[in-house]
């Protein structure tokens, strides 16, 4: 440990890691001119002034503070603008993540996207996603395998909502790349509902490691209109945009058009992308090999706009999670026919909330859910952000805002 | 070991280059031991060290201890090359160890130093170019800094705090995510 130092710093004027900026008495000081900053301080030649440390070297300091504890990098941010600012530069905060990646756990909790009203904030939950910034104007979709989906926002509500530009953003890396508009005869004009997500081209034989760089698949899925319902795939491995338009089928007994709900979140079990569409109180189906849509209700008991789709057991079954009674957090799994279909509904955990969140935190709801890594996000009516570990039961506030309605985690997928 | 390489690395160790303080001191040293700052290493390379190495920021004081560094620092290097390439029984993996140790405890001791020279140390490794020794002074500040609440940091290193109210707010609430 370091020895305490023989001389007082404070004692001599120029000695300090200046801040530069509105110092009330102190004139901004060239770096060069440290020997000048010595004639007229009638400092013993034993206080020897602290030199000065350039912002390229204060950030080597700061960069080797320790990532685990992200309160103590906070406070370095606090200590004035020029910590700030260097801690502030998305340079910087690239250079500490790259620096203690290895510290980082391989599946947590970066951050998430909160969808507020028109557009997405992105909220750090930990050092790994610190330096990533949401973009503006764009709200996000949804998120798997460290990939996020962001949407345009429609510049009015005339405005066809795929014309506004579909990206796949990488918060770690800041990579982000442009997927094109489908095109607009896919979906025959119009658009009515409709919901987005992405997915590694290899879903299914994929464990999310590495995926950034691989070939992933955006899929469209909703319902136009005159009863016209379609799917659109994008392949990033071609660029190309694959579609497919379902007519209404004799015999349909729920309402001839999907309800899908844009950045809902989905649901991937093997090679079926699952979306809710929760005025039909059915969860749609759709095979990524043979691009077929199928359906299948939810339980009668469940309320359709509280419910969000998720996987369970390590992402080999669907599930689904709830609140109902108030305040009880019900996580349900499908049981699935020898051939893959769900049949039934078992509930596989009731977790009371009123025991886990703080006095005042009413009516909680579902509004995301990181099933990698076993998290659930619950939104308040006062609009506290909470995240529950279902592994722990730890609940911790993340934001607070009323008009947050959904939440797209990002959970790091490191090699 | 006993090859004509390691004969010609001995004649290229024993090669010495002249340092120039900025107090116009001279320090002779190996090449290998200079050769850690990759300022000097890229001097040597472009055959540029002929009648000593000035170096205008670095004080005979400064330049004493960096040399101080690089000497143990360049054994360190030439011994485990030595044992990465003739051995791997456990006698010298063992003696490895003993080795960095002892090149540990030569560090703690080494940064047994007041502030000043600290900082003037983490320049003269910026300025010349070695890794190592930038590694360790600024993992040395980074540590006192580690902990502490922002006003023990001003204090500690006679910082004036130029964040308004409002800018201080605008920080806590963008970090809330942490402190809850």
């Amino acid at each position: 440990m370091a020895p305490v130092p023989k001389q007082r710093l404070s004692s001599s004027k120029k000695s300090r890691l200046r801040c530069r900026g509105r110092h009330a008495l102190e004139p901004p000081t060239p770096p060069s001119s440290s020997s000048n900053s010595r004639r007229g301080q009638a400092a013993p030649r034993s206080m020897a002034p602290v030199p000065e440390l350039m912002d390229d070297l204060i950030g080597e300091v700061l960069l080797r503070l320790p990532p685990d504890d992200p309160v103590g990098l906070i406070n370095a941010t606090l200590v004035c603008k020029r910590w700030h600012r260097i801690f502030s530069d998305p340079g910087f905060r690239h250079r500490f993540r790259e620096l203690h990646l290895h510290l980082f756990p391989p599946r947590m909790l970066g951050g998430f996207l909160c969808n507020l009203t028109w557009v997405s904030k992105f909220v750090p939950t930990s050092l790994y996603l610190h330096h990533a910034e949401a973009r503006r104007d764009w709200r996000a979709l949804d998120a798997r395998h460290g990939r996020v989906l962001l949407h345009g926002v429609p510049k009015d509500a005339w405005t066809n909502p795929l014309d506004s530009g579909l990206f796949v953003w990488d918060p770690a890396t800041d990579h982000c790349t442009e997927v094109p508009s489908p095109p607009r005869k896919a979906y025959a004009g119009c658009l009515r509902t409709w919901n987005a997500t992405v997915l590694c081209a290899a879903a299914g034989a994929c464990d999310g490691r590495r995926c950034g760089r691989k070939p992933f698949v955006v899929v469209v899925v909703g319902s136009g209109a005159f009863t016209c319902k379609y799917s659109c795939v994008y392949s990033s491995s071609d660029g190309e945009w694959r579609n497919r338009t379902y007519g209404p089928r004799p015999g349909d007994d729920i309402a001839a058009q999907w309800n899908v709900e844009m950045a809902m979140p989905t649901a991937l079990v093997g090679r079926s992308l699952y979306f809710a569409d929760r005025r039909n109180k059915v969860i749609l189906i759709f095979n990524l090999d043979t691009q077929r849509m199928n359906m299948i209700p939810l339980p009668p008991d469940c309320h359709g706009n509280r419910t969000v789709l998720m996987t369970t057991e390590g992402g080999g079954r669907l599930g689904f999670a709830t609140v109902l009674l108030g305040s009880k957090l019900f996580l349900v799994s499908g049981v699935t026919s020898p051939d893959g279909e769900v049949v039934d509904w078992d509930i596989s955990r009731v977790i009371d909330l009123d025991k886990l969140l703080p006095a005042g935190a009413y009516s909680p709801f579902v509004i995301g859910v990181a099933d990698d890594i076993g998290v659930i996000f619950l939104r308040t009516y006062d609009g506290g952000v909470f995240t529950l570990d279902l592994n722990s039961g730890h609940v911790k506030k993340v934001y607070k805002d009323t008009s947050v309605y959904r939440v797209v985690p990002c959970v790091s997928f490191k090699s | 070991m006993a090859s004509a390489g390691s004969g010609d690395e001995k004649a290229a160790a024993a090669a010495m280059i002249t340092l120039i303080s900025s107090d116009n001191e001279k320090f002779e040293v190996t090449e290998a031991t200079a050769t850690l700052s990759q300022t000097i290493r890229h001097m040597i390379e472009d055959g540029c060290t002929d009648g000593g190495v000035p170096l205008p920021n670095v004080t005979s004081k400064i330049l004493a201890r960096v040399i101080e560094y690089c000497k143990k620092h360049a054994t360190a290097a030439a011994g485990e090359e030595g044992s990465s390439s003739s051995f791997s029984d456990a006698a010298f993996l063992e003696v490895d160890r003993a080795f960095l140790e002892e090149l540990e405890e030569f560090d703690d001791a080494f940064l047994e130093v007041d502030r000043a020279t600290l900082f003037d140390l983490i320049l003269a490794a910026n300025y010349l170019d070695i890794k190592g020794l930038l590694n360790l002074t600024c993992q040395k500040v980074a540590d006192s800094v580690k902990g502490k609440t922002p006003e023990q940091i001003r204090e500690m290193y006679n910082i004036v705090n130029d964040l308004t109210p409002e800018e201080e707010a605008e920080i806590r609430r963008e970090t809330q995510w942490a402190f809850e």
